[in-house]
């Protein structure tokens, strides 16, 4: 039984004649989304379409239809229509999903080129929160290590900092 | 020189990914197992269409533990990737015609398996397929592709 907030449903449209991109993102978000819970709820608060481009092959683009959980996947041939759209290549995708770039980071190095209106942005980034595969526990346990000890050594400036002028 | 899919053109890969340091930095420090499957078409004259060929490829911190011809297409068990493609697009991206990246994103290579994996271990599987592309001296004993 699957509670109500964690329902969730990615489909592949095109059956066996799809593209690459499609299916890979197909699989990447089921498997995502199967595995997460946290990751299922945020789908269940995005609705909005958006197109996904291959730099590789600019003719390879996918068209991702969020809607409060269900997400379809489905090639997309044509005029960019309004919708928001990411392009990036193979390596740029598997960075951005692992976190290990930033997108602003990407944009600004031109790695990924985003077109949309400024009112796609929330869609966006809420997209992008969904595609980012939480790292590995002893990534987390050695990130948290890092803010704390940043934390730590702050308080512990700003402490001698106070003390000297204290004095 | 070797021909195309003969042992000893696999135990040149073999060797080219044993030299590649920019391998060994980029390897996943788990075991990598994927299967390749060559099905066979009306054009590669090496692989007829009905048949097919099927190699299991397990890497381990960078090595490749096992490298081998399968009799059959493999049930799954402990696969984190299945690579499923025509001959003539295998051969095509052994000789060096075709992109293996831009063809797995066209579908022409259908990959099946940890997505999450693949993601995290872009970089090691990028710089396979370019191995697997373009640093295998390759004899054609049946005529080269592009075939016509």
């Amino acid at each position: 039984m699957v509670a109500a907030d964690l329902k969730h449903e990615v489909l592949l449209a095109g059956g066996g004649e799809v593209s690459g991109l499609a299916d890979m993102l197909h699989q990447f978000l089921s498997q995502i989304l199967d595995e997460y819970p946290a990751k299922s709820r945020l789908a269940r608060r995005i609705s909005g379409r958006m197109l996904f481009r291959a730099a590789e092959d600019e003719a390879i683009c996918v068209k991702l239809s969020f809607d409060a959980g269900t997400i379809e996947i489905r090639d997309h041939a044509g005029a960019r229509g309004g919708m928001p759209s990411l392009t990036a290549d193979f390596l740029t995708t598997a960075h951005l999903t692992t976190g290990e770039e930033s997108p602003f980071a990407l944009v600004s190095r031109r790695k990924m080129r985003v077109r949309c209106a400024p009112w796609h942005a929330p869609f966006l980034v809420r997209v992008l929160r969904l595609m980012r595969i939480p790292p590995r526990p002893e990534i987390a346990r050695a990130r948290r290590l890092r803010w704390a000890l940043l934390v730590v050594a702050t308080a512990a400036a700003a402490g001698v900092a106070w003390w000297l002028l204290a004095r | 020189m070797s021909d195309v899919y003969s042992d000893a053109w696999y135990d040149d890969l073999k060797r080219m990914i044993h030299g590649s340091a920019e391998f060994a930095a980029k390897a996943p420090t788990k075991p990598m197992v994927m299967t390749l499957e060559i099905t066979g078409d009306d054009r590669s004259p090496y692989v007829g269409a009905g048949d097919a060929r099927y190699y299991l490829l397990v890497l381990d911190g960078g090595v490749v533990t096992e490298l081998n011809a399968l009799d059959s297409k493999h049930d799954g068990k402990g696969l984190n990737f299945r690579f499923t493609a025509a001959a003539t697009v295998w051969e095509e991206i052994a000789a060096g015609l075709l992109d293996p990246i831009t063809a797995g994103l066209r579908g022409k290579i259908r990959i099946r398996g940890d997505m999450r994996f693949l993601m995290q271990n872009a970089d090691a599987v990028k710089i396979l397929v370019d191995l697997y592309a373009s640093q295998i001296d390759t004899e054609w004993p049946l005529g080269a592709p592009p075939y016509s």
